[in-house]
């Protein structure tokens, strides 16, 4: 396995930066091509790679494909990038693709969708608050730099692991070789090893080959600002040590969550005061600790308590093959169905790793005090992930998997957490013996508020792509 | 009842190229409402698609492809009768089209019978079901589910036992499913189940025999020729040029992926030129030959532990110069193609390495080939066509579920007992 370049990496690559513990996401558009790219110069001098240290904040840089436009990237080295990002996330195939529709089509978008796009993310991250918001202070680009704020979302400190909805998550993380997660990981015998090349560009894949990387015209970069690349030597390489970054913005509906879940407990299991918390944690697969229901289905072992350390090594060939504990659609099996969907388990298991992402989510908005009470605040997920192919691994999840109405054999289903169930029947399947239960009219709790697809480069494509004279426009 | 795999194909008149377009049109516009004529009505079709090939330096070709319940004959018969209006407007924009008008049901007849085309291999995921079967079933779960959901809690059997009778009462209770156990409930007869593997072990022997026999006899002329085959094999692989991923056309992929994803299930239509070499050409027939015997032996929904495949086949044309492969599948492209690469690389290498293009291998599927996933992707990409006119009879059922709903209904038919129940209630 090849170690990876660390000091021409991202750190977010190799870290989700949890011991800063705020973050602050801001969204820019490109107004003045010339000015952006002095200022977005200035920026990359920043940028924090995949190098351990021990400084209070860190920064990295993402742009869209309209962005990388903006700033004059040629045609012809666009056309070598995929179609997923040349696409954007809001085209009709995508929409398609991920299930956006209804509430969730980017035309409802807080941003990024086609009436408010945006060019550059940048990610900061403090160990406090005022850290952080030093930072943004620092980076919000002022009149004349040519950049315009669309808009900032930030992520406060997490209070625990667990999501809104109450549930531990960012669990099953894969890793690769050289990140320290995977050292301490490996301690508890959590991880699961895949190749760098299925997140970062220009390293061995779990195919055994390399993903497909964007290359510019070895002319476009007479300073060999660039590697050569691996296709010949009339180009050079663009894409090494960088990866593709998913934002999504999701608003979780916590209220309508829990009402629903205690209505149908209440249907399903009559005078249960655990029947809510068993209804929810069926959806999750997991119980609120974060232990896997195919291990523990009876009760939560921990009692609700967030576990440092949740249990992730386990299958569902052996343990659970029906979903009698976990039941087939729920969150977890289907967003990572590990060794479950055959023809074997060895070769379920090495397909499922085929389409794995590496989250770097946080949390917005505050913690429900009540969720019975509907307090008026958004909240819910910054979901951010890493790939090396949004098609093979991002929306692969997303479509066959997540919004599948009919994954795994089932008949008309979507994801009880985060999926459209305006697209389905709205019923949830929960296998057991010896007939199995269904809950109906299921309610959407999960909506799309924003999102794009980001090419995260390695800090000398970083360079590359500002460096005035040599990127003329088409 | 046994299903049929095949296309009616005929060259395209280049003058009326534009006019096919319009037709092709029309007839899209008119299978947009299920249940419609031409196609929605017909009683033993599973699948239609009419795609239309132009690739470079052949004529443009017509495909009107049919997986269709029974024989030939019968279904021509109920084929004309349902769309001649439609079928007389597609192939008059052919070369040797001839039939007066759409009332001369005989020449239409006549003239798809003189076009066919047979597959040199095909798969079938739900042998034995006929559309009127797969319909039923669908009904006859879709009503017994309702019933399941619709016990309180009392009342939910505590029992594998109690679950079975309380089904199979309901089933009663509904008065029409009479046809549950007075019909045939089984998809294959045994024999029809263990005939191709007999035949697949009956072959494999006989060849392995004589090559024994060939060794024994002129080991010298029969090892030699081994060696000379291998090692044509190899120079082949190492001076064919492989296509590179960077050479897929953008704008064909995304005409392609505009096609996709609107349903359950999908459609795939791919056509490749095949090697020029007359080694190859040879190979390929022989590979063919091999996975159609291969492929005669899936008896429980699967092809190389491909779960989701309704119907495929692969056919040669133009004097074997040209592949044609045809799918109707489920999910979406990019699982299919994973699953290609996952579960079958040795079996599509070892057929797709003969054509122009195809990733580079070694000792035909031995090494590389779609093992490479962006490359395989890429060639699949390049190669595909889509199809004009695609019709399903059950759009919204995949491979999976047909076979779980027959599962079923055979239980209620004959009584599954021990662990064989506890399965059958799994399939609820």
């Amino acid at each position: 396995m090849t170690a990876l370049e660390a000091s021409d990496t991202q750190g977010l690559v190799a870290t989700s930066f949890s011991h800063l513990t705020c973050a602050a996401y801001e969204f820019l558009r490109v107004e003045n091509r010339e000015s952006a790219r002095t200022w977005l110069t200035r920026v990359i001098g920043q940028v924090t790679p995949a190098v351990k240290d021990d400084k209070p904040r860190a920064l990295n840089l993402a742009l869209s494909c309209p962005g990388l436009q903006a700033i004059g990237l040629d045609q012809d080295t666009l056309g070598s990038f995929p179609p997923a990002f040349l696409d954007g996330m809001t085209s009709a195939r995508r929409t398609r693709i991920l299930g956006d529709h209804g509430p969730n089509e980017p035309g409802n978008w807080v941003w990024g969708g086609p009436a408010n796009p945006v060019h550059v993310l940048l990610l900061m991250y403090g160990e406090n608050e005022a850290e952080r918001d030093r930072q943004l202070e620092e980076w919000t680009p002022g009149p004349g730099a040519g950049l315009k704020v669309v808009t900032t979302l930030l992520a406060g400190r997490q209070p625990n692991s667990q999501e809104h909805f109450g549930f531990a998550d960012g669990v099953g993380q894969p890793t690769f070789d050289s990140t320290t997660k995977t050292r301490q990981q490996s301690r508890t015998g959590h991880a699961t090893q895949l190749e760098p090349g299925e997140f970062v560009l220009g390293y061995e894949n779990q195919y055994g080959y390399r993903s497909l990387t964007p290359t510019v015209a070895a002319e476009r970069d007479p300073g060999n600002t660039l590697p050569a690349s691996a296709a010949g030597k009339e180009r050079h390489d663009l894409g090494l040590n960088g990866s593709y970054l998913v934002f999504r913005q999701l608003a979780q509906d916590v209220t309508t969550f829990w009402e629903h879940v205690t209505q149908a407990a209440g249907a399903l299991w009559p005078n249960d005061p655990d029947g809510p918390t068993r209804l929810a944690a069926k959806f999750v697969g997991r119980w609120p600790s974060g232990a896997p229901l195919a291990l523990h289905p009876a009760r939560d072992p921990f009692n609700g308590q967030a576990q440092p350390n949740p249990e992730n090594d386990f299958g569902y060939a052996e343990t659970d093959p029906h979903g009698h504990c976990c039941p087939v659609g729920s969150h977890i099996r289907r967003s990572n169905p590990r060794d479950s969907l055959g023809p074997t388990p060895e070769q379920a298991r090495k397909s499922a790793n085929r389409h794995r992402l590496l989250r770097r989510g946080r949390l917005y908005g505050t913690k429900s005090a009540d969720v019975r009470i509907r307090d008026g605040k958004e909240r819910g997920l910054l979901f951010i992930c890493l790939n090396a192919d949004i098609e093979r691994q991002f929306e692969f999840v997303q479509q066959t998997w997540i919004n599948n109405p009919v994954f795994a054999g089932l008949y008309d289903e979507a994801d009880p957490l985060i999926g459209n169930q305006a697209a389905c029947s709205g019923r949830f399947t929960m296998q057991a013996d010896p007939l199995r239960l269904r809950t109906p009219n299921l309610a959407s709790f999960v909506q799309v508020r924003g999102g794009g697809y980001f090419f995260l480069p390695g800090l000398r494509a970083l360079s590359f792509l500002v460096q005035p004279p040599l990127v003329t426009g088409p | 009842m046994t299903s049929t795999i095949l296309t009616f194909t005929a060259e395209v008149d280049p003058r009326r190229r534009g006019e096919l377009d319009q037709v092709l049109a029309g007839l899209r516009e008119s299978l947009r409402l299920p249940d419609q004529p031409p196609f929605g009505g017909m009683r033993s079709l599973h699948f239609a698609s009419v795609t239309v090939f132009d690739t470079p330096n052949f004529p443009s070709r017509l495909v009107f492809e049919h997986n269709f319940d029974g024989e030939l004959e019968p279904y021509l018969e109920e084929l004309v009768g349902a769309a001649a209006f439609w079928i007389h407007r597609l192939f008059s924009c052919a070369t040797d089209y001839r039939a007066p008008s759409d009332s001369s049901q005989t020449e239409i007849r006549n003239y798809l019978k003189a076009h066919v085309l047979r597959p040199a291999a095909y798969h079938i995921g739900n042998v034995g079901r006929s559309v009127t079967r797969i319909h039923r079933e669908t009904g006859l779960r879709e009503d017994l589910e309702g019933k399941i959901d619709s016990l309180g809690r009392s009342e939910r059997p505590a029992t594998s036992e109690a679950g079975y009778a309380f089904v199979r009462q309901e089933m009663e209770r509904a008065g029409k499913y009479g046809w549950v156990t007075q019909e045939s409930h089984l998809r294959q007869t045994p024999e029809e189940k263990s005939a191709p593997r007999r035949r697949l072990w009956l072959t494999a022997g006989v060849l392995l025999l004589g090559l024994v026999a060939l060794l024994f006899l002129f080991p010298r002329a029969t090892g030699g020729t081994i060696v000379l085959l291998v090692v044509v094999l190899l120079l082949h692989e190492a001076l064919e040029r492989p296509m590179k991923p960077t050479e897929l056309s953008p704008d064909h992929a995304r005409r392609l992926a505009e096609h996709e994803d609107h349903l359950v299930q999908n459609h795939l239509a791919s056509m490749t030129v095949v090697k020029p070499s007359p080694f190859r050409r040879v190979l390929l027939r022989i590979v063919l030959w091999a996975a159609n015997l291969v492929a005669r032996t899936s008896t429980d929904g699967t092809l190389s532990g491909i779960p989701s495949i309704h119907f495929a086949h692969w056919v040669l044309l133009d004097q074997g110069r040209r592949l044609l492969f045809l799918s109707n599948f489920d999910g979406s492209w990019e699982n299919y193609l994973d699953d290609f690469i996952d579960k079958a690389s040795p079996g599509l290498t070892g057929i797709w390495s003969n054509t122009v293009g195809f990733p580079r291998t070694w000792l035909l599927a031995a090494f590389g080939g779609s093992r490479d996933g962006v490359a395989f992707k890429a060639f699949a990409r390049q190669h595909q066509v889509p199809a004009d006119v695609w019709y399903s009879a059950y759009p919204t059922l995949t491979v999976k579920q047909i076979d779980n709903q027959s599962t079923l209904r055979e239980g209620l038919a004959a009584p599954p007992s021990g662990q064989q129940l506890s399965a059958w209630l799994r399939c609820w």
